[in-house]
């Protein structure tokens, strides 16, 4: 059986691996807040937009708070089709023709007011 | 650390809900290599120049705001002080150079352009004479256009001549301007102290030290003050107060050094500033004088103002200090009145009056700042009112400044609007105990004797 030891080992090789975030790739992520009144298919419309752009998810975490349907995304546009503003102007567009609140903002301003 | 969803919620608020905006990126350009013997050549390289180092600051600025979500107010200039690249001009006559940089600053989109400014704390040159005697002209014939004087500073005391003369100026830019309540008073700030690189308006100018060129940014953010001692109750003790001003000044501060650097960075010109104020908008929720009521004073300039207000004064510049290693510019919280809703409010109410801020300018900057009062008040005691603001700047060691309009025709009681971000408020009534003999004097007020510190 391999020791607690040796586990925290293998995982923080993998974390180094994987390339653990840094200032310079936090440049290509984006967040991504989706609020509306709860329905199905709101989060996969919006995903669908995403994929068709190449646009790369890379965190969700999405509630219902008194009957809001209310999403947060980080995704990566490194590898995107298009510009920031194309994007953010089909996600507001989106958002409009189905009565949704879509806010697009770049992640490093989070990581700015929040961590040291 | 990944972001949690609490984190994201809390900046999606500030911005969304509480007004959290950047209220300026100004850049500031050395026009020193501008001078010229003929005054319209001088302003033909000034507004030149301007225009290929500023060429990009207005779109590269949406961009951002666009990019990060974070709304951009104003985006201006800051320049070299006219009266000092427009003193080899033959004659000395400035308004061609005020046309053009008002036409260059409107033809960019930039809101305002700072920098129609002489420093004559200790005497006035010739140039600095002829240009303080064309404000008036030179306000009334441009929108953009911001001038500011210096009359005093903590190390060579007050120049009560210069201070005098600052009197019957402002009068002079309320009569041009008087269909609309002598807005260019609201264009023309004086210092006692002033600072080189003050992005804000109307007080910017882009002063000696400073690089070719610099982008420095104004933060904003009272509402998300607001937000944090709301939430707090009413019930925590000061300290807890001023531990939630202090974090979320941070924050603040934190994005308004994102935003500046980022558009530094697009247009290539060095960051330079983060100024540390606190400034307010007309918009609801964006008032200070919310955040001194949200503290427990009943109302902004009722007993315990001058205490709530140097509370926040100094919260903000812990957060921001800790946050950025660029803080510069004034850094001090503002009070102006036709600018905050709730102390527009309170000074028409008569709880705040003048007595009470000329006390509040002891623990903030910019201490009489977009105060309106009766159009027949003396330049004399116009004059003694800027020596008492800028003999507290004197005596400790900081900026003040004043900004008054003695709106034509308008006695106490009436109203003043300006609109946008210059608002608009009561028109405050001022002592009729005459300063002309005290002002008439002239001469200097002599520095403190602390200031000998070598």
């Amino acid at each position: 059986m391999t020791s607690p030891r040796r586990l925290n080992q293998e995982f923080a090789v993998q974390i180094e691996r994987a390339g653990v975030p840094n200032g310079a790739d936090r440049g290509s992520r984006i967040v991504l807040a989706v609020i509306g009144k709860d329905r199905p298919g709101i989060m996969a419309g919006v995903t669908t937009i995403l994929a068709n752009r190449r646009a790369n998810i890379l965190d969700v975490t999405q509630t219902i708070l008194g009957g809001l349907f209310t999403m947060l995304m980080v995704v990566d546009i490194a590898e995107m089709n298009g510009s920031f503003s194309d994007l953010k102007r089909e996600l507001e567009a989106h958002g409009n023709a189905n009565a949704l609140s879509i806010l697009v903002q770049r992640e490093e301003i989070f990581h700015a007011m929040h961590r040291l | 650390m990944p972001l949690d969803s609490r984190e994201l919620v809390e900046t999606l608020s500030m911005v969304h809900s509480q007004h959290l905006d950047i209220r300026t990126v100004t850049l500031g350009v050395d026009l020193r290599d501008c001078a010229d013997p003929d005054p319209r050549n001088c302003a033909r390289k000034a507004a030149e120049k301007i225009c290929r180092v500023a060429g990009r600051l207005v779109p590269t600025a949406r961009q951002i705001e666009e990019e990060y979500g974070i709304p951009i107010v104003n985006t201006r200039l800051s320049v070299t002080p006219v009266s000092w690249f427009g003193a080899a001009c033959q004659p000395l006559d400035f308004l061609p150079i005020a046309q053009a940089l008002d036409s260059a600053a409107a033809s960019l989109g930039v809101d305002f352009l700072g920098g129609y400014s002489a420093l004559v704390e200790k005497e006035m040159s010739v140039a600095a004479s002829a240009l303080i005697k064309s404000i008036p002209d030179a306000l009334a014939a441009t929108h953009r256009l911001c001038a500011s004087v210096n009359v005093g500073s903590t190390q060579v005391g007050l120049n009560m001549e210069a201070i005098a003369l600052m009197g019957r100026i402002i009068a002079a830019c309320a009569a041009r301007t008087a269909a609309s309540d002598g807005s260019a008073c609201a264009r023309l700030v004086v210092f006692c102290n002033a600072v080189p690189d003050n992005p804000f308006m109307a007080g910017a100018f882009y002063g000696a030290g400073e690089g070719e060129t610099g982008l420095s940014v104004g933060i904003s953010g009272p509402g998300a003050v607001l937000a944090a001692l709301r939430d707090l109750g009413p019930d925590r003790n000061l300290l807890d107060v001023a531990e939630t001003i202090k974090r979320i000044a941070f924050k603040i501060t934190r994005a308004g050094e994102l935003i500046g650097r980022r558009v530094a960075e697009r247009i290539g010109v060095p960051f330079n500033i983060v100024d540390l104020s606190l400034a307010p908008t007309p918009a609801p929720g964006d008032s200070i004088g919310d955040i001194l009521e949200a503290m427990g004073v009943e109302k902004a300039g009722g007993p315990g103002t001058i205490a709530a207000l140097a509370l926040l004064n100094d919260a903000v510049k812990r957060g921001g200090a800790m946050a950025t290693g660029r803080a510069g510019g004034l850094s001090g919280a503002f009070i102006p009145i036709c600018e905050d809703a709730t102390l527009a409010r309170r000074a028409s109410e008569g709880v705040l009056s003048l007595e009470t801020l000329e006390a509040l300018t002891a623990v903030c900057s910019v201490g009489l700042d977009m105060i309106a009062v009766p159009g027949d008040t003396p330049p004399e005691t116009l004059a003694a009112l800027i020596a008492d603001e800028a003999a507290i700047g004197l005596s400790h060691h900081k900026t003040t400044a004043v900004r008054i309009i003695p709106a034509p025709g308008k006695k106490a009681g009436d109203r003043v609007e300006f609109g946008g971000l210059l608002g608009g408020g009561p028109v405050m009534s001022v002592s009729s105990v005459r300063a002309a003999d005290f002002v008439r004097r002239g001469g200097r007020i002599p520095p403190p004797v602390g200031a000998l510190r070598n």
